[in-house]
């Protein structure tokens, strides 16, 4: 199974990465309990920095469309596949302009909305 | 008895240079040969960086002539020897005979030590002359024991301790600085380094070529693997073998040894890369101009 990324694509390198590992999910090229490469690994083998495809892995991980075993290694999440079909960023900016579409409607104004998105962000 | 060991060394050693400036270097040039007959630089440009335009296939077409050529000096220069060593009538006494056996085999393997070194040179050049925005990678993890079995490895390894305690155990045990098991040990351990190093650059390390195909990535990797590994277990079996010989005063038979070991080397070493990556089932398609 091979992943193919463009570095002349606008979209940024971890994204296309993400999205690839994604669609190989999706089209079954690997399945749940599969292991993936390491970070160092596919780094030298697409000639990216490891911080690249580290923050791709980590994005992955948090999405549980795959998990890490510690030493063991990195392995295709078991439910990996219905987590694929997540945008997870799509789904924060969809709830976010409801809810800031709601304050507007009750007046509040976007420096106030700015303002206590970053208190509550801050006291997390 | 006598007689016989005569019979045996020049055997040997018309068998060493046919088999490391002969057969084997034939075997690459026919190699050579094909590729730049069937994948010329005016349909696969990607294959020689630095070579284009009117002319560039019969270039690359002559290019393989000139490791024929030294090997072809080499051979005649051999035999030129061993028909010199023969008039003479030499005779194998056990004093550093193998020496010349070495350094003969040295000159026989420059060529080969060269085509490597060029071989790098040209991925370096591939490397920099690659403009492809697409990178590809395979989403397989890789490790080591997927190029060898843990059981050769095993021999390999239990080997070596072997080597070490035979090293200890004919020295006296002596491990003080400058004696010769402590010299003994240091060089395979380096020598072992070495192919550690080597090992992990090519399995875990960035690409050499920017183009070769994955699938087959992964059997040259299988093969430089298999190599040193056999090559460990030859080398082991070799300083054994050697350190006997002295030991019960057969240094006569040493060249004969040496001979032997170079040629297994070399089989071990060249054997199989050509029988283990078949140039037909090559992918040559990724060193199109439009892949």
């Amino acid at each position: 199974m091979e992943i193919i990324i463009d570095i002349d694509d606008p979209a940024p390198l971890f994204s296309q990465l993400m999205v690839q590992i994604k669609k190989a999910v999706l089209c079954d090229r690997i399945c749940a309990g599969d292991a993936l490469p390491s970070i160092r690994q596919l780094a030298n083998d697409l000639d990216l920095n490891n911080k690249t495809v580290a923050k791709a892995y980590r994005l992955l991980e948090r999405d549980s469309v795959i998990q890490t075993r510690g030493y063991r290694g990195t392995f295709v999440h078991p439910n990996a596949k219905a987590n694929s079909t997540i945008d997870l960023n799509a789904t924060v900016l969809a709830k976010l302009s409801e809810t800031i579409e709601a304050f507007r409607d009750k007046g509040v104004t976007d420096s106030e909305i700015r303002i206590a998105f970053g208190t509550v962000m801050n006291n997390r | 008895m006598p007689d016989l060991i005569l019979i045996i060394f020049y055997g040997v050693l018309i068998s060493q240079i046919f088999l490391i400036s002969y057969y084997y270097p034939n075997k690459i040039y026919q190699r050579m040969r094909y590729v730049t007959e069937t994948y010329p630089p005016s349909i696969y440009p990607k294959l020689y960086p630095g070579l284009s335009g009117a002319g560039a296939d019969d270039v690359a077409r002559k290019k393989p002539n000139a490791y024929r050529y030294v090997n072809m000096a080499i051979l005649i220069a051999g035999l030129f020897l061993l028909f010199n060593l023969m008039r003479s009538g030499f005779y194998p006494s056990g004093e550093g005979e193998e020496t010349f056996v070495f350094l003969f085999a040295l000159v026989q393997v420059a060529p080969l030590i060269y085509m490597e070194y060029s071989e790098f040179k040209q991925f370096k050049l591939m490397r920099k002359a690659n403009l492809e925005s697409k990178r590809v990678a395979d989403l397989q993890p890789r490790h080591f024991f997927d190029f060898i079995s843990p059981r050769v490895f095993s021999m390999a390894a239990v080997l070596l301790v072997a080597v070490f305690a035979f090293i200890l155990h004919i020295n006296d045990y002596d491990l003080t600085w400058g004696s010769d098991a402590l010299i003994s040990i240091m060089t395979i351990i380096g020598v072992h380094i070495y192919f550690a190093i080597l090992v992990m650059w090519l399995v875990f390390g960035k690409k050499i070529n920017p183009h070769i195909a994955n699938k087959d990535r992964r059997i040259h990797m299988t093969v430089v693997v298999k190599i040193m590994v056999y090559t460990s277990i030859g080398m082991s079996i070799f300083i054994i073998t050697n350190d006997v010989l002295q030991q019960y005063n057969m240094d006569y038979l040493q060249p004969f040894l040496m001979s032997i070991y170079f040629q297994i080397l070399i089989i071990i070493g060249i054997g199989t890369m050509l029988r283990s990556t078949p140039i037909e089932n090559m992918d040559f398609d990724v060193y199109k101009e439009s892949v």
